[in-house]
C-alpha cells in the first residue's frame, strides 16, 4: 500500500506546471535549471530586451522598476527579459479558458469546503431560534437569518491565522486565500512556479502580496487607496518543500495542500510531514483523487487521452489514494483520536480497513458539466468520493 | 396599487435615481466614491492583466473589474472588443408624461397600431407615461404638433379607427414636409367627434383621454434590437443597455438592467466569500451563464412581437386572433404570462424588505422567475409572442379598439 510509511524524502512535483512550461519555453527552462537564479539573471543580462505586449500604466511602483534602487539600475534590462518569459509561463497557469481552466472552477468549490471547516470554529450563533433563521413566507420569499458567525464567515473568515499552502502552483488557491484576510504562505519544489505565482501575485494591486524576490515588487509597496483599505491578511511565496520548511519549526493555523498528494512518492511521510506543521486546534485540508475505475476513466482517460484538457502523463493511477485509505492512515498512524478530533459530521468510513474510532471528513467534489461548475456532494450522501474529494481534519487544542 | 396582484409598477426615473442615490449614501458610506460630474477620459489595462485603470483628468482610479453600464453605445464594450449584433426598427420612440383626469384604476393600455404600438402606462392617480413607437418621419411631424397638439395627436393614436389615423397622418407629414404648421383645429374636431360617440362601456375598456403634455417631458430616440456578443470582457463585464437593447413594447428594458445588476450581485457576493477575483473570466460565468439566454430569449420574443403586431396581412390577422383564443383557454401558458412580463431574475432572489418602496420588487422577480422556469418549457417562441400580446392589452382594451377600428 502506497501510504505505508517510507524512508524516502517525499518530493511534491507539481508535474503538471513543469510539463507545461516544458512545452511553452524549453531553452528559457533549461538555463533556469542548469544555474541558480543569480547565475540566470547575470547569464541572461545578455538578452535583448522585449517590448512589453501590452499597453500600461507607467507608475513609478510598477515592475520594470522596483524600488530597490541597488538592483533597478544594474538589472532593469535583465529583469524585463525574465518577466517576459515569467508572463508566457504564467499565461498558462493563469489562462482559465486553457489547460487549468477546470482547475479555475474548482478553485471556488475547494475554498468553499475550507470556509465551512473554519466555519465550524466560529461558535457565535446568538439569535439564533427555531424562528429566526432561513424561511420561507407567506408569498413564497427566502427571508434569510443573519448572525454574526453567518456574517463573518462571508467577508474576512480567515483574518489572524497563520496558512500554509503546500505545493501552491501558481498561487491559485493562496491568492483565495490572502483575499479573505489569511496570513498566508505559499510553497513549491518547483521554483518556475514560484516565480510565475510571485510575478502574477505582484500585477494584482489589491493583493496584500510581499515579495522574497528581487525579480518582482511587493504590492505592498503601492499607496493604492483601495489597498490600504483592505489590508488584513498577507500573501509570501517560498521556494521550498514541506520537509524543509518543517525543520524551521514554524506551525500553522490552517495547513492547506491541494491536488498534491496524487503526485508525491511517500504520501505517508509528506501527510506527517504536514500534520506537524499544524498549530494545536488548526486545520489540515487536502483535495486529491480515489483510486478507482471511475477516476481513472475521468482523470486519465477522458480528460488526459480523450478530450485533452490535461497534459497526458499529468496523473499516474497507482499514485491516487482511497478516501478510506486516507482514513486508515491517520487514525493508524498519525495519532488518530489521540491527536485529531474525532470528526462526526463527514463521512465515517476509515473503519473499513480495521476497525476503531476514525478521524477526518471525506468530501466527494464533483464536476458538473451542465451548470459547468464543480459541486461539493451532499454530506454523508454515498458514491460522491469516487474520483475527487477533499478531506479535513483538526488538530485537538492542548 | 389598485389592485392585489397587479401586474407591473411604473416608476419615474427620477424617483428611481433618487432612491439608488441615498441607498449609496446610507450603506456606501467609506465604500462607494461617486465621481459627479467626471468623465471618463482614458481607460487602460494594468500590467498581466490584472487591474484596469480609468483616467479622469490627471488621476487615474484602479480597479480589479469595470461593469459597463454605460448604454447602448458603450465605450466600455468597445474597449473590451465585444460585438454586438442585433437591427434597428426603422422605428422611433416618443417618450412624454400626459396628465388626465383623476383615475382610480391603474390600468396599462397599449395598442399596437400598424406603424408601432402606442402605450399609456400609468404613473399616478393623474399622470401617465406615453411610449409611442413609430415611423421616424412622423415622430418628427407630432413632436412639430407642439404639445397640445401632441396632446390631442395622443388622443387619436389611443381612440381613432386605423383607417382614420392613416388619414391624418399622411396629412400631417404632407404639411411637415411642405414645412406648413397643421391646423389643430382639423385634429380637435375629429377627437370631439368620437369623444362625442364614445359609449359607457367603452370608456371602461380604453384609457383616460388625455388633458396635457408636460411640455419638458417629451423626447424621442431610435429603436433597435441588439445583443452582445458576450457579456465579459478582459476585466470588464456588461449590464443593462450596454449588453443588451429591446423594443418597448413589452416594457422590458430597465427590468432586465435590473436582473442583470442583481445577479451579477448575487455573484459577487459567492465569489467574494471565497475569495475569488471579481473580475476573473471564471467568477463571472455564472453571471452570463444565468443572463445571457434569459435575456436572449425575451429580446427575440420582443422581437417576433413587434413584427406580427404591426402587420396587417389578413391571413396573419386571423391567425393573431384565434392565437389568442387558443393562449386564452391554455391555462398555465396564460398564467405565465399574465402578469409575468416583469423582470426575469433567478429564483434566488429574494429582495424582500417589507414596507419599503421597493417592496414590490420582490414578489414581482418572484413571479417572474416562475414565468422564465415556464418559458422555457414552451418550444413556439411565436406562440408566446401572441400570449405577451394579449396580456400587455389588458382588460380587452385591444378587441374593442380593433372593433372601433372596423
Amino acid at each position: 500500500m502506497s501510504l505505508r510509511r517510507s524512508a524516502g524524502r517525499a518530493v511534491l512535483s507539481s508535474k503538471r506546471a513543469v510539463q507545461q512550461t516544458q512545452r511553452q519555453s524549453l531553452s528559457w527552462l533549461s538555463r533556469w535549471q542548469s544555474s541558480t537564479p543569480d547565475a540566470a539573471l547575470a547569464s541572461s543580462s545578455t538578452l535583448p530586451t522585449q517590448p512589453s505586449p501590452e499597453p500600461t500604466i507607467s507608475t513609478p511602483q510598477s515592475i520594470a522598476t522596483t524600488n530597490r534602487s541597488t538592483l533597478a539600475n544594474a538589472f532593469s534590462t535583465v529583469n524585463q527579459a525574465e518577466i517576459d518569459h515569467f508572463s508566457r509561463l504564467s499565461s498558462q497557469w493563469w489562462n482559465e479558458k486553457g489547460e487549468f481552466g477546470l482547475l479555475h472552477k474548482m478553485n471556488p468549490t475547494r475554498m468553499e469546503f475550507v470556509r465551512q471547516k473554519i466555519a465550524q470554529g466560529v461558535q457565535d450563533d446568538e439569535g439564533w431560534s427555531f424562528v429566526k433563521r432561513d424561511r420561507v413566507d407567506e408569498q413564497g420569499r427566502l427571508i434569510k437569518w443573519e448572525g454574526e458567525a453567518a456574517k463573518r464567515v462571508r467577508g474576512k473568515w480567515l483574518e489572524g491565522l497563520d496558512v500554509l499552502d503546500v505545493g501552491c502552483g501558481g498561487g491559485l488557491l493562496s491568492e483565495s486565500l490572502a483575499r479573505v484576510g489569511g496570513n498566508v504562505l505559499g510553497i513549491d519544489a518547483s521554483s518556475h512556479n514560484i516565480a510565475i505565482a510571485s510575478l502574477h501575485a505582484s500585477q494584482d494591486p489589491f493583493l496584500p502580496f510581499q515579495s522574497d524576490s528581487p525579480l518582482v515588487a511587493s504590492t505592498s509597496q503601492l499607496t493604492d487607496p483601495a489597498k490600504q483599505e483592505g489590508k488584513a491578511g498577507s500573501l509570501r511565496y517560498r521556494h521550498t518543500s514541506a520537509e524543509e520548511l518543517l525543520k524551521e519549526g514554524k506551525q500553522y493555523d490552517v495547513v492547506c495542500s491541494m491536488e498534491v498528494l496524487e503526485h508525491v512518492d511517500s504520501p505517508g511521510e509528506f501527510l506527517k510531514c504536514l500534520a506537524d506543521m499544524v498549530k494545536p486546534g488548526g486545520h489540515l485540508i487536502l483535495s486529491t483523487i480515489s483510486r478507482t475505475p471511475l477516476s481513472q476513466l475521468l482523470t486519465i482517460t477522458m480528460a488526459e487521452h480523450v478530450l485533452r484538457l490535461v497534459t497526458p502523463g499529468t496523473h499516474t493511477y497507482s499514485k491516487f489514494i482511497k478516501p478510506s485509505e486516507l482514513l486508515a492512515f491517520v487514525r493508524d498512524e498519525m495519532g488518530g483520536t489521540d491527536v485529531w478530533e474525532a470528526d462526526g459530521d463527514g463521512l465515517v468510513d476509515g473503519g473499513r480497513e480495521g476497525g476503531g474510532v476514525s478521524v477526518g471528513e471525506v468530501r466527494g467534489i464533483v464536476y458538473d458539466p451542465l451548470s459547468g461548475q464543480w459541486r461539493l456532494w451532499k454530506e454523508g450522501l454515498p458514491f460522491g468520493d469516487l474520483c475527487n474529494y477533499m478531506f479535513h481534519i483538526r488538530k485537538k487544542s492542548l | 396599487m389598485g389592485t392585489d396582484n397587479p401586474m407591473a409598477y411604473m416608476t419615474e426615473n427620477t424617483n428611481l435615481q433618487r432612491a439608488l442615490l441615498s441607498k449609496i449614501e446610507q450603506d456606501g458610506q467609506g465604500r462607494i466614491v461617486v465621481q459627479e460630474g467626471r468623465k471618463v477620459e482614458e481607460m487602460r489595462m494594468g500590467e498581466g492583466g490584472r487591474w484596469v485603470g480609468l483616467r479622469f483628468g490627471n488621476d487615474w482610479v484602479r480597479g480589479g473589474v469595470v461593469v459597463g453600464a454605460d448604454g447602448y453605445n458603450s465605450p466600455v464594450r468597445a474597449f473590451s472588443d465585444i460585438a454586438s449584433f442585433g437591427h434597428g426598427y426603422d422605428t422611433h420612440a416618443i417618450v412624454a408624461t400626459l396628465h388626465h383626469s383623476p383615475i382610480h384604476n391603474h390600468t396599462a393600455f397599449q395598442r399596437f397600431l400598424p406603424t408601432g404600438p402606442i402605450a399609456f402606462l400609468p404613473l399616478g392617480h393623474d399622470s401617465t407615461t406615453l411610449v409611442w413607437s413609430t415611423s421616424p418621419r412622423l415622430v418628427v411631424a407630432y413632436k412639430a404638433l407642439g404639445p397640445e397638439g401632441l396632446a390631442t395627436m395622443i388622443n387619436l393614436g389611443f381612440f381613432m379607427h386605423e383607417q382614420g389615423l392613416e388619414g391624418i397622418n399622411t396629412q400631417i407629414l404632407a404639411a411637415h414636409d411642405k414645412g406648413e404648421r397643421f391646423n389643430l383645429a382639423f385634429l380637435d374636431e375629429q377627437w370631439n367627434t368620437i369623444l362625442n360617440n364614445l359609449t359607457t362601456e367603452q370608456t371602461k375598456s380604453l384609457p383616460p383621454p388625455i388633458a396635457s403634455v408636460a411640455p419638458n417631458s417629451i423626447a424621442s430616440f431610435p429603436l433597435k434590437l441588439s445583443h452582445a456578443e458576450s457579456y465579459i470582457g478582459d476585466r470588464t463585464v456588461l449590464v443593462g443597455d450596454a449588453a443588451h437593447t429591446i423594443h418597448p413594447l413589452a416594457g422590458q428594458g430597465l427590468n432586465m438592467g435590473l436582473a442583470d445588476v442583481k445577479v451579477l450581485g448575487d455573484v459577487w457576493e459567492k465569489v467574494k466569500s471565497n475569495g475569488g477575483d471579481l473580475g476573473a473570466y471564471t467568477s463571472l460565468l455564472p453571471y452570463t451563464r444565468e443572463r445571457y439566454p434569459a435575456n436572449h430569449l425575451l429580446l427575440s420574443t420582443t422581437d417576433k412581437l413587434h413584427y406580427l403586431f404591426s402587420t396587417r396581412i389578413p391571413g396573419i390577422n386571423w391567425a393573431r386572433s384565434v392565437g389568442m383564443d387558443v393562449i386564452n383557454e391554455l391555462g398555465p401558458i396564460k398564467k405565465l404570462l399574465m402578469g409575468r412580463v416583469g423582470a426575469q431574475a433567478s429564483g434566488t432572489s429574494t429582495t424582500a424588505n417589507g414596507g419599503s418602496p421597493m417592496r414590490p420588487q420582490g414578489s414581482v422577480y418572484e413571479r417572474a422567475a416562475d414565468g422564465m422556469d415556464a418559458f422555457r418549457n414552451v418550444k413556439t417562441v411565436a406562440g408566446m409572442a401572441v400570449a405577451a400580446g394579449r396580456e400587455l392589452v389588458k382588460g380587452g382594451a385591444r378587441q374593442v379598439l380593433e372593433r372601433l377600428a372596423k
